[in-house]
């Protein structure tokens, strides 16, 4: 149901702010599926005082059970599988999924590996999609702000 | 009414990961604690197997360095590197004395690196987050430096099978000399934070305690090792690179608890510094690469290389064709994760992290462009266009 | 290709190799291992490969560790193929500024080695790396417990042998079906 069908003013009020409160404090929970830890490091970085992503709400959170946003780095390996499905069906509704770096996408130089599963977007779907072996914390940062333009339109 | 049994016998195990806040990398560890005590320790790693020993079979030399590079995102020169010397061996050339000064160079580029992300995370993981900013903060000087010679932040990709494919300009130069002091003035402060600051001490001091015979025993390597007392540095015990050149002084200590691994990488920290000032001095005028046959005939190496966590291993295999037969790599978390799981018996459930950090585990061991379908934003943001979006957005918030 | 065979012409001219004589240490180790190996070749001054036979190899472990001139870096297992039916197993070992590794060949269709974490405990890792990656069986070794595959891999396919086939072995999710 979108915002414009529901019949109680209140209701669609009561709506528009929670929306409000979610895109100006976005918290994400990160997950390596079997990175090579360039992203990580590279998504680390981001919440560090150079590029510092908290400046328009984002925040790492411990636990899948208080995120909005998973971020998802790695090309999906046999054993992380199960726990990136686990931590994905943990997180309260909505959710949304970032995939970064080349692996996460496509499975990268990893791809036709007897372990993995070739890129998070087969088993979860991705809303935004970074790519870059690793991306740089810009690129990162880019892609988390065109992620807050579709959590603002989410309803 | 229930009643309370005080069954003493009673232990729980409690799980943690591989999806968790403390590591930025997947693993599954289960400790059985009695209380607060832990008893047991075991560990699932596999979370990061990629099969990348399988793949680089099918794969030519120069691809597979590629592939090498991308085990570790932390130390990645030191694996490309390793297949690059490896290769170098089994085709019975030597790279030549530039090529061998800048690898060098990077090496200790890299451990700088590593060693200043390390701090930060086990800062993290004793609750010390003003540490974990500040030594993140400083760890982007070296990674511009980075950025700079290579052109890639994370993934050099310095190497190439005979020598380097980047080359140490006048300029670039004096940037790194400008960077590695500043970076020692903030070694220097680390070291007095580290050895000094007394609720970070309590936190250190005296835990997760490794002697060296128990060292030895587990056959530890790196920074853990000589935290331990036990002398072992790959780069002074067989120099490779240009190590013979640049002699490495070795860092030890007796203590052998978290304080001293504290100690030991911030005093590497500043050795590292010592030699990249020299080497960029020092550099060695000449070629960059030596040419190398595309086709290696058979034969077989060990290459020892010692990476920010400790000793580094490959074992290559060539069969006469341009690709290789077997490579098999040993990295130095391995002989460590042995050594720490045992190590946190007897230790409170709280410090398992601060020594499962204590060893800098590392499990898995060049675009700059976001592409979407979007019309609202360039693909690629400068640093003026990120700032002027978080200005927006902060002043258009309702 | 004409360019190929070139090459090969010049590599095996390249081959011949001089005797140089061995660091102390290494020297030291080839001198303990002696009386249990049956074949040696160096390769360089730093490089020692000793093959032993199998029931040999704790003894030669004991020999390197217990006198306190090594310690064990890794265990490489080497597939040589279906043909050879073989597997190598090299165990490598940190001898000052050198290698030595002591070379052991099994046959391919019975796989069979002893432990030798009798000598050194942390051998485990690689140990059970040998029996999941290689289905090498490694007898009277402590945990025997998967440390890399996951957990819901078949039983009996090793994905490192040379004649594994990859993904034969499971299935893919529908939309990356194409690109194998």
């Amino acid at each position: 149901m979108t915002l414009e069908e529901r019949s109680s003013p209140i209701l669609k009020a009561f709506e528009k702010a929670v929306a409000w409160a979610r895109m100006n404090s976005v918290w994400a929970v990160h997950y390596n599926s079997g990175s090579c830890n360039g992203c990580d490091i590279e998504l680390l970085t981001t919440i560090t005082p150079r590029y510092d992503v908290e400046r328009i709400g984002i925040k790492l959170a411990g636990s899948p059970r208080h995120a909005d946003v998973l971020v998802c780095t790695g090309p999906v390996t046999g054993q992380g599988k199960d726990a990136l499905l686990r931590t994905y069906e943990q997180m309260p509704a909505p959710k949304f999924v970032v995939a970064i770096g080349t692996c996460a996408l496509s499975g990268g130089v990893f791809e036709g590996s007897y372990n993995t599963y070739d890129g998070i977007d087969g088993l979860v779907p991705v809303d935004v999609y970074i790519p870059g072996c690793p991306p740089r914390p810009e690129a990162i940062i880019n892609g988390f702000a065109q992620l807050l333009e579709k959590v603002e339109n989410y309803a | 009414m229930a009643e309370i049994s005080s069954d003493n016998g009673r232990k729980f195990t409690i799980p943690i990961g591989p999806q968790h806040p403390a590591l930025k990398e997947p693993g599954h560890f289960e400790f059985v604690v009695d209380g607060e005590v832990i008893q047991e320790a075991s560990v699932k790693l596999g979370y990061a197997h990629r099969g990348i020993e399988k793949i680089v079979e099918d794969r030519n030399y120069t691809q597979a360095m590629y592939i090498l590079e991308r085990v570790c995102g932390i130390c990645s020169h030191v694996h490309a590197s390793a297949l690059a010397m490896g290769a170098e061996q089994l085709a019975g050339v030597e790279a030549p004395p530039r090529a061998r000064a800048i690898r060098t160079l990077v090496y200790e580029l890299e451990r700088i690196h590593s060693h200043l992300l390390w701090l930060g995370v086990a800062a993290h993981e004793a609750g010390f987050e003003a540490l974990f900013m500040y030594s993140w903060r400083d760890r982007e000087t070296i990674m511009d430096i980075l950025e700079e010679i290579s052109g890639s932040r994370v993934h050099y990709s310095v190497n190439a099978i005979g020598g380097v494919r980047i080359d140490i300009s006048a300029e670039s130069a004096q940037n790194i000399l400008k960077a590695v002091d500043f970076l020692e003035e903030r070694s220097k402060h680390y070291l007095n934070v580290v050895s000094s600051d007394r609720v970070f001490l309590q936190r250190s001091r005296g835990i997760g305690v490794m002697s060296p015979e128990e060292g030895n025993r587990w056959g530890v390597v790196g920074p853990v090792a000589r935290a331990s007392g036990i002398k072992r540095d790959v780069r002074v015990d067989a120099p490779y690179a240009a190590y013979d050149i640049f002699p490495v002084t070795m860092i030890t200590a007796s203590e052998g608890d978290l304080e001293a691994r504290f100690t030991v990488r911030v005093r590497e920290l500043l050795e590292s510094t010592r030699l990249v000032r020299e080497v960029v001095k020092n550099l060695p005028e000449g070629e960059l690469t030596t040419k190398v046959k595309r086709k290696i005939p058979p034969a077989e190496t060990v290459v020892r290389i010692e990476a920010p966590r400790g000793e580094l291993m490959y074992y290559m295999k060539s069969n006469g064709t341009d690709q290789p037969e077997r490579i098999h790599g040993r990295t130095p978390t391995i002989p460590n994760m042995a050594s720490v799981l045992h190590l946190t018996i007897g230790h409170q459930l709280a410090d398992a992290p601060m020594i499962l950090a204590g060893i800098d585990p590392c499990f898995s061991c060049n675009d700059r462009a976001v592409v979407l379908k979007s019309q609202s934003h360039s693909d690629l943001w400068s640093w003026d266009q990120l700032r002027q979006y978080g200005i927006d957005r902060y002043h258009g918030r309702t | 290709m004409p360019e190929d065979a070139k090459n090969t012409e010049e590599t095996t001219e390249e081959l011949v190799e001089e005797t140089v004589a061995l660091i102390p240490q290494v020297e030291a180790a080839r001198e303990v291992l002696e009386p249990l190996s049956t074949s040696t070749t160096a390769s360089g001054t730093k490089l020692l490969y000793v093959a032993v036979s199998l029931d040999q190899l704790n003894e030669a472990t004991e020999a390197i560790v217990g006198s306190g001139l090594g310690y064990l870096i890794s265990i490489t297992p080497v597939d040589l193929g279906v043909e050879e039916n073989q597997f190598e197993v090299l165990y490598h070992f940190g001898v000052g500024p050198g290698v030595v590794t002591i070379r052991i060949t099994i046959p391919r269709d019975e796989p069979v080695i002893p432990s030798v974490c009798e000598q050194v405990p942390s051998a485990t890792y690689y140990e059970r790396e040998l029996m999941e990656m290689f289905g090498i069986d490694v007898t009277d070794t402590p945990n025997r417990t998967r440390l890399y595959l996951p957990d819901q891999w078949p039983q009996g396919i090793y994905p490192m042998r040379k004649d594994y086939v990859p993904r034969s072995e499971r299935q893919l999710p529908e939309s990356k079906k194409d690109k194998v």
